[in-house]
């Protein structure tokens, strides 16, 4: 019974981790700021709106318009977008020595395939990272889930080594603690959501 | 795709390809206080850093309660009866920054919410005791704090901040909180079945021993706090 009660304190564990990891996918202003800015933007829509009722109203007087001219043009076809491949999200694993050099980087899309990135808890996250893993004698391992605009998002080899790095900045002062890698946001566009989870590791 | 190089490679030329690779890379945000800074100012009564954890945890407590049950409005009404729970314990200085994380004192009290909910709709005493093992292992006052406070121990210890254990018996043991067998331990980390279990029982002893000297001793004494309904 004592090691059912280990177990569940281990499993209630994983999921303050989880709720905690959850407020890592919100990348907001300060309410202040924010409603500093939605005020502006109230001021100038006004302002613009009643620029425009004065503009219609205002008495002038009557132009007369250009000749009209019937032309028969062929129907514009709309340019097809380029369709867009959305993999889910995106797996960033960066292994770290123990002097805080990045070891590798595991890069891969599809991990997660059709998944909603805020679903994906730590051990899943640390589990695919764990399978992918590149190096056996780091002692930490940084996993980030990426999700939102491809265009944001690494796109090939060297973006993901950059923002591996930008990542990795981070590591000589945040180590195993996987919430103060959230100041690696400055490096990640708010319109990408992001979850991360740390694995110390003993190393071989 | 595995990509090899040392990091004084990667931070020499990371900038000027951060800013082409992120064309829409804005100025930084000013963040939020860190989840840990706004715990401290709350715990001290502060109103607008408890605004700033339950805007930053509430979606994740509704995803976490939306395991237990599909019912959304009773899902609102937990999360509202957790976060009158977490400023009530604030105000009269219940949480202490310094034993446990604010995120896991407020899952404690989601985990009271959801007991209190369970043996409300008169479940604990239908159930069995096997049915029901999940939740509220401290002995003692079964309050918030304590619970957060042992639950704090078992994270550090989890993500390698506090006790021995090694790597191996972390995977274990999270494996096995997760319900998975020896046998099905040992498939997934190729590794035997009784080495499985030998690690398994080590983690359990070290983790005992551990919330031992902070005076918690895991005993049978509530069920059910965080279990599905």
């Amino acid at each position: 019974m004592r090691d059912q009660r280990i177990l569940d304190l281990v499993q209630m564990a994983s999921e303050a981790e989880e709720l905690e990891q959850s407020a890592r996918l919100t990348f907001a202003h300060t309410p202040a700021e924010t409603g500093m800015s939605w005020r502006r933007v109230g001021v100038l829509g006004a302002l613009a709106a009643v620029l425009t009722m004065a503009f219609m109203v205002w008495p002038r007087a009557p132009i007369p318009g250009p000749p009209q001219v019937v032309m028969n043009r062929p129907k514009p076809v709309a340019p097809k977008a380029p369709e867009q491949v959305n993999t889910g999200p995106m797996l960033l694993a960066v292994f770290h020595q123990p002097d805080a050099r990045c070891d590798c980087v595991v890069w891969e899309e599809g991990s997660f395939a059709n998944r909603d990135v805020r679903e994906i808890g730590r051990s899943e996250l640390i589990e695919a990272a764990w399978k992918a893993r590149c190096a056996d004698s780091s002692n930490l391992m940084l996993v980030v889930a990426l999700d939102g605009p491809r265009e944001l998002l690494p796109t090939d080899e060297d973006s993901a080594r950059v923002l591996a790095a930008c990542l990795s900045i981070q590591s000589e002062e945040c180590g195993a603690a996987a919430s103060c890698y959230e100041n690696a946001s400055e490096f990640i566009s708010p319109s990408v959501t992001m979850v991360a989870a740390t694995l110390a590791t003993t190393g071989k | 795709m595995v990509l090899a190089g040392s990091r004084s490679e990667l931070v020499l030329w990371a900038e000027p390809v951060v800013r082409s690779a992120m064309s829409s890379q804005r100025e930084p945000l000013k963040p939020d206080p860190t989840l840990a800074e706004a715990g401290v100012r709350a715990a001290q009564g502060d109103r607008e850093a408890f605004e700033i954890i339950h805007r930053r945890l509430s979606p994740g407590l509704r995803r976490l309660l939306s395991k237990r049950t599909s019912d959304q409005s009773l899902i609102e009404e937990l999360v509202q009866r957790t976060w009158s729970g977490v400023w009530e314990a604030f105000s009269h200085g219940r949480y202490d920054p310094a034993r446990a994380a604010v995120s896991t004192f407020v899952y404690a009290v989601a985990s009271h919410v959801w007991l209190r909910h369970l043996r409300s709709v008169k479940k604990l005493d239908a159930a069995s005791p096997d049915e029901l093992s999940t939740g509220g292992m401290v002995e003692g006052p079964h309050d918030e704090a304590s619970l957060s406070e042992a639950l704090e121990v078992v994270r550090r210890a989890m993500d390698g901040r506090l006790s021995d254990l090694t790597e191996q018996e972390r995977w274990v043991i999270r494996l096995a909180a997760e319900g998975a067998t020896d046998r099905t331990i040992a498939e997934r980390l190729k590794i035997s079945p009784s080495t499985a279990n030998q690690c398994k029982q080590s983690a359990m002893s070290k983790l005992a021993r551990v919330l031992a000297r902070l005076g918690f001793r895991p005993e049978p004494a509530e069920r059910g706090s965080m279990e599905r309904e």
